[in-house]
Order: structure tokens, then sequence, then C-alpha cells
């Protein structure tokens, strides 16, 4: 039964009839306040907000005790112990599940109390629940604080549209061929183990150079330790084709770090893709949002990687296949065209000489057509006087000697007279 | 030696050999020689095809 405080009047107690003068035992005394507590208290289950200072916890047996405090600037204004018995034990687990966060020293929670006294260990708060609801409405606050700042703080990086964050990381190309990979994670861990299992063990035979930096990335504090990492891979990003941050494990447990300020905005404008494998199973978390992918786990993270170069090379097979079809069609295609020339030369040759001799023959003809000798044939005579053809008779006078030639043989004579 | 016409330049000869026939500028005796040049450079072209018919006819058996 959960209760308001009750309105008491020291009144209303029914203490023990007894005044100040007369002596009594210690656990008179005692066993009075806690009869007191008893009739007030018992029964009631109060909801209080307080801090958690030093942490005694015994999960062998199953209890736990530490104190509570409230704060107000930095002052301590009240302080308690608490403890969480067997009975309710595991009310820490479920809160640690829930919220990812380890139920630790310096956390502001909604505690389930019912408020107990005893003689010997005084006053005693008995948590029977942690709220994991009032913290996770913290952690969703600060995250969307986180978020506002980077979106905020870094226009030029880091945009909100349409209910999606949009990264410089996002917008960075990935190689065609992932080959050289940094790899931050846990020294020790599942998550490495699960990712060089995986990456190793890939049915294509691809062989990865991975540089790992490993580093913590769980606890209080880790958040330093990942951007650190961040930055060290930044200095020689170049040698990189990608990042690659993992967390194994499967726990929901410490997720804070990857949704802290340093890390997220050292992913959103990381100059080479980030992959993240996180883990995550209540939410996406900031490094998540920033990253230019997110997968689930360790093991995805190798296996998108896998499949991202596997594509590329079916995408070359397909285009090396394409290659061979054209250049087969082409080559059909060239025979087919010699096979036609060839059947054609021969006939095609022949036919040219058979113009050229008709051409020969031509000039043959036109040659013999033209003979003297035809003409001589026919009965003329070409007439000389010393050698030189006579055509007309002013080359010659009366009592010249002049030569005849005729079709066959020759003759000389005298001219007796011209005209 | 004089050096052997190609197949070309003596058809070139004789289309120029039978303009100056067929023109009746030439009197007889260089119309002779040309004649006699015209009819020998008909052989040597002849000649030429009858060698290249029979190099087809080579290059068609061996195909």
């Amino acid at each position: 039964m959960l209760t308001q405080f009750p309105k008491t009047n020291l009144t209303e107690l029914h203490l023990p009839k007894m005044t100040p003068a007369k002596q009594i035992t210690l656990s008179q005394l005692l066993g009075a306040v806690e009869q007191t507590f008893e009739e007030i208290f018992s029964g009631h289950i109060f909801m209080v907000i307080a801090e958690t200072g030093d942490i005694k916890n015994y999960p062998d047996r199953q209890y736990c005790f530490f104190s509570l405090i409230e704060k107000q600037n930095g002052e301590t204004v009240a302080k308690a112990d608490a403890v969480i018995w067997r009975s309710h034990y595991q009310t820490i687990s479920k809160f640690e599940r829930a919220t990812g966060k380890r139920f630790e020293k310096n956390m502001q929670i909604l505690l389930h109390i019912e408020v107990t006294y005893h003689a010997v260990y005084g006053l005693r708060l008995r948590v029977v629940d942690i709220d994991e609801k009032y913290t996770l409405g913290q952690i969703e606050q600060e995250r969307q604080r986180v978020l506002e700042n980077l979106v905020n703080l870094h226009p030029d990086i880091i945009q909100f549209r349409q209910g999606e964050y949009f990264t410089s990381n996002k917008k960075c190309r990935l190689p065609e061929v992932i080959k050289n990979i940094a790899l931050i994670t846990a020294p020790d861990s599942d998550g490495l183990r699960d990712f060089m299992h995986e990456l190793e063990t890939n049915d294509y035979a691809y062989t990865f150079r991975v540089t790992q930096f490993l580093t913590r990335i769980q606890g209080k504090g880790a958040e330093l330790d990942i951007t650190q990492a961040l930055e060290q891979v930044k200095k020689s990003a170049h040698k990189f084709d990608i990042v690659v941050l993992v967390r194994g494990g499967g726990s929901g447990l410490d997720l804070g770090p990857f949704d802290t300020y340093e890390p997220g905005f050292c992913i959103a404008g990381f100059p080479i893709p980030v992959i993240t494998g996180i883990g995550h199973e209540r939410n996406i978390s900031i490094a998540d949002l920033m990253s230019h992918t997110r997968v689930k786990t360790p093991t995805k993270a190798a296996s998108f990687i896998i499949e991202h170069n596997c594509s590329f090379e079916e995408n070359i097979l397909g285009i090396s296949e394409e290659i061979m079809e054209n250049a087969n069609r082409h080559l059909q295609s060239w025979k087919m065209q010699l096979e036609k020339i060839s059947s054609n030369i021969f006939p095609s040759a022949r036919h040219a000489l058979m113009i050229q001799d008709n051409v020969l023959m031509r000039f043959e003809q036109n040659a013999k057509a033209n003979d003297p000798q035809r003409i001589l044939a026919r009965g003329y005579s070409l007439v000389r006087k010393n050698g030189i053809l006579i055509k007309n008779s002013e080359q010659i006078a009366a009592g010249d000697l002049i030569q005849l030639q005729m079709a066959t043989g020759n003759a000389e004579a005298t001219i007796t007279a011209t005209s | 030696m004089k050096k052997q016409p190609t197949y070309t330049e003596a058809l070139e000869e004789l289309e120029k050999l039978s303009e100056e026939i067929e023109s009746g500028h030439a009197d007889p005796d260089t119309l002779l020689v040309k004649i006699k040049r015209t009819l020998e450079l008909v052989k040597y072209c002849r000649e030429k095809l009858r060698e290249t018919e029979a190099e087809l006819g080579k290059m068609k058996a061996s195909e």
C-alpha cells in the first residue's frame, strides 16, 4: 500500500507513560521508539526521491546496504541508511535491465520505501522497489537535452529534419571495397571476439586489415575514453576505410556513455564512415543516431562489411559476364561479315580481271585498227625522198629520185613531172 | 635495267598511247612505234592478269 506521509502529532503517539526523571534502560527507551515507529509507519509505503550514497552490495547473500542522501545547494539536508533485503533483491536487476544503468552511487532515483526502526540497528529505510520509470524519464530527458545541444551547437554537421538526424558522417561515401578497419571496442570483450570471429570466418575468404583501438567503453566516464579512441583514429583516418564502434555481451547495462555529447559530436563529424554495433536493447543511442550506419550487434557489424564487399564482387562479376556476352556477340557478327567477304572475294576478283581483259582488248583493237600496214594492204603506197615522207607535190620536183613503200616490197622511181 | 611499270602505270601509258593513235597526228613511223609499244604493254598487262588469276586459283584451293 502506497501512502502519503501521515500527519502525526506527538500528542497522538502512545508513548509509555514515563517522565524524564524516571530511570529506564536503553532497551526500554529504544523499545518504545521502535513501538512508536511501528505504530506510525507500519503498513505504509512511501515514494521517496533521493540520491544514492555508498553502496555495499552482497549479490551472493542477496542483500544490499546503502545510504540515501538529499542535497540542496551542495549541502546534505537529509541522510538515512537503506537496505534491500533478499525478498526484494531482484528489484536491482529489474531496474538495471529496464534502464540500462548500473545501480550505483550518486544516482537520483525514486524508491518505494518502508520505514523501520530497530533497537540495535536504528532507523532503516527498507526498499521494496526502485522505480525504473522515473529513471527512464530522467535518462530520456537527458538524452533529449544532449540531442538538442548537438543540433543547436553544430547546425553545420548535425541537422534534424522530419524526425531524422542528418550528420556529415552519414554523407561520407563507403568505399566500394572495405579493407582497412579501425575497430574501437573493449579489450578482451565479447564484442571484440564476436566481431573478429565473424570477419575472419566469412564464406568468401575476404581478408581485412583490422587495427584495434581498445578502450573502456562502459562505466562512468567511459564516454571520454571512447572519444579519445575516436580522436586517435582521426589522426590517421586516411589509413582506414571505416571505423567500427562495437560493444558486445547482449546486456543492456551501461549504455550511458553512448548517449552522451562528446562521442556523439565526434561521430557526427567524423571524416570516414562510422559503423556502430552497440547492442542497444532499449533504444537507439545518440552514437547510433550520429553514425553512418547502425547495426544491432558486433556480429552484425562484421556481416554488414562482408555483405558490402560481396555486393561489389557480385556487381563486378555481373559486369564481366556482360562484357563476355558483348564480346561474343561482336565476334559472331565479325565472323559473319568475314564469311560474307570471303565467299564474295573470288567471284569479285574474277570479275575485276575480266573487266581488265576487256580494257586491254580495246587498246589492242584500237592499235591494230590504226596500223598503216592495213592501209598499204588496200593498195596505197608511202612515198619518201631521202627517207623523208612526202605528203604533197611541192616537196618534190622533176628528176627527183623517190622511194615507194608498198604493202609488200619497195621500189624506186624518178619524178618526171609534178602538178 | 629499266624498271618494270606497275599495272596501273602501264594502263595510264596505254591510255595516253591510245589517244595519240586515235588523234591521227602521228606519222606512220611514229605511229608504228606507238602501236608496237601498245601491243607490248597489252601483252605485259595480260601476263600480269594471268599471274593474278593463277594466284587466286592457288588461294582458293588452299582455302
